[in-house]
């Protein structure tokens, strides 16, 4: 059997987690036409690579978990796309996540919610819990997702995988459909940092298509390093509050116990604004969003949905039902925050306050710090259901991984034990554009933590 | 508040605006002004302008500055088309071809 029917039948086994939008009749014969054109040089050949449903891919349709994108096939492939089919990568389909990647559970998509990998009582995380779900089940050794708040991260410490947020402006966002532009970014899903780290470096690099992404060569992949002798570790102690999850603040303590032992120095370092981090954020990304899917009319994109006397009916009924209620929700605050007379109270001082969590970690860096060590998340992956009523605590879940988006700074996430038998994931964010020092130190702390240990 | 009578509430940290419309939304609207009232913490931040707005990405990128601009057209808009009066193009009444 070709490598490409194995992958389509793992793919089978995992339908019932509903984290594959594309049907399998579909992929299985896509993956066999990608298999027989792959280039057999390049780095990535026949690697399966699942994509979430808001990158834009020529084979499969693109609809965001939304309903108002159902069917849509976009005409070109995403730059990511591009450069992972000329390293002779498979796209093994597109992932199920939360309409237009807003939300942190992947219970917000049209299609239906995503399932935890090992509990089917829980979720995934979100927004990319489909790709992040099919890396922990072990049907694809790497899966991309996309970051505005922590979509990459969150579900991957929820389900036990790597997840990489590259630094803004490494990864082209062409093809990648928008959300938040400023703070949006392609990121990458792994077994092990080594598989999300190969498929970073080939989809990083410049592309003339995106004017935010930074004229620089792809990633270079780092060696794995010997010990961690030279590298300067801060925790920052805002992201260790006396309310933490006590098994979380064990997995940690013991991580860092183990990056000391591999000789690194860790240093308590304060990051005075990161109490401000998810309302700035929940005022800027809604705010962008409202502005970007504007364009969702029914005109352009998408279905129409019928039975409208006039334009403003049909956008009015287009909208009304193609959009979910998290986005709805998501483009009343935006339109909110930017009318007249709440612009100043809102957008303006989340921009200010955007700045002052950027300093920070300017601040934090330039005494000498190479990299901070957080927990991802709070807790582990939480139930079905439990937070769906109340969207403040939905968003606190990504409280930790918010700050590196705001500052478009890189951050990686990686498994550091189990509590009951859910996953933890602990973040090391780096520099801007020293990735390879980041996956440096992940490859030290990955070979060393008992990542299915209970912490 | 009771679902079903005439009312939808959107509240900031300042003020309720009321409509009279018949209310689907009143969950809607109780969780618009929760994430409102969440997010009107940053009045903590000074407002006195002194702090440079961040922008992540190539140092290259310049935003424009935020205020309404005429479309940079290369020719102006009354080109375009073979009549213009008063900031509109003026064309055929439907039926006039018939």
């Amino acid at each position: 059997m070709s490598d490409a029917k194995a992958v389509a039948d793992r793919l089978v086994k995992v339908k019932r987690l509903n984290a594959l939008l594309t049907p399998v009749k579909d992929l299985r014969k896509s993956l066999v036409a990608q298999e027989a054109a792959a280039r057999p040089t390049g780095v990535l050949y026949g690697m399966p690579v699942a994509v979430k449903d808001n990158i834009c891919t020529l084979e499969f349709s693109t609809s965001c978990g939304s309903r108002i994108l159902e069917g849509y096939r976009s005409p070109y492939d995403a730059t990511a796309i591009a450069k992972l089919k000329a390293a002779g990568a498979l796209i093994a389909g597109k992932t199920n996540c939360d309409e237009f990647a807003m939300g942190s559970s992947t219970e917000h998509s049209a299609y239906g919610r995503v399932i935890h990998p090992l509990d089917k009582a829980r979720v995934p995380g979100g927004s990319s819990g489909g790709s992040a779900a099919l890396v922990g089940a072990g049907a694809v050794p790497a899966a991309l997702g996309s970051e505005t708040g922590g979509s990459v991260r969150q579900p991957a410490s929820f389900c036990g995988v790597v997840g990489i947020k590259p630094t803004y402006g490494r990864v082209s966002r062409y093809g990648l459909v928008a959300f938040g532009s400023s703070l949006d970014q392609i990121g990458v899903f792994g077994r092990s940092v080594h598989d999300a780290a190969r498929v970073l470096s080939v989809i990083s690099g410049r592309d003339a298509r995106d004017a935010t992404c930074e004229d620089r060569d792809p990633l270079r992949l780092p060696t794995v390093p010997e010990s961690l002798q030279g590298f300067v570790i801060g925790l920052p102690r805002e992201y260790f509050p006396p309310e933490l999850d006590p098994a979380v603040r064990r997995a940690c303590e013991r991580a860092v116990r183990l990056m000391k032992e591999q000789g690194a120095a860790v240093r308590e370092v304060s990051l005075p604004h990161t109490p401000y981090a998810v309302p700035t954020y929940y005022v800027i990304a809604p705010a962008e969003a409202s502005s970007n899917l504007a364009r969702y009319d029914g005109v352009r994109y998408g279905p129409r949905f019928n039975g409208s006397a006039d334009l403003r009916a049909l956008y009015r009924s287009t909208r009304g039902q193609g959009f979910g209620p998290e986005v709805r929700r998501r483009i009343l605050v935006g339109t909110y925050v930017l009318s007249s007379g709440y612009y100043d109270a809102y957008y303006r001082r989340a921009q200010q306050m955007r700045a002052l969590i950027a300093q920070d970690f300017r601040n934090v860096f330039d005494r000498g710090v190479d990299l901070l060590f957080t927990p991802t998340t709070p807790t582990p992956a939480f139930r079905a259901g439990e937070k769906l009523d109340d969207p403040i605590a939905m968003y606190l879940s990504d409280i930790f991984t918010v700050t590196a988006n705001l500052a478009g700074l890189p951050a990686i996430s990686i498994p550091i034990g189990r509590v009951k038998g859910l996953p933890i994931g602990g973040q090391l964010i780096g520099q801007a554009f020293l990735e390879d020092e980041m996956i440096e130190a992940a490859y030290a702390l990955e070979r060393s933590v008992p990542a299915t240990d209970e912490a | 508040m009771s679902r079903g009578t005439t009312c939808f509430a959107l509240r900031s940290s300042r003020s309720w605006t009321w409509t009279k419309k018949p209310c689907a939304l009143p969950e809607l609207a109780e969780q618009m002004s929760r994430i409102l009232d969440y997010v009107a913490q940053l009045s903590a931040v000074p407002a006195n302008g002194t702090v440079k707005v961040f922008v992540p990405g190539p140092d290259a990128i310049r935003f424009r500055a935020d205020e309404v601009n005429p479309a940079p057209l290369a020719v102006g808009p009354e080109e375009l088309a073979p009549a213009f009066k008063e900031g509109f193009f003026v064309v055929p009444k439907l039926g006039q071809f018939e």
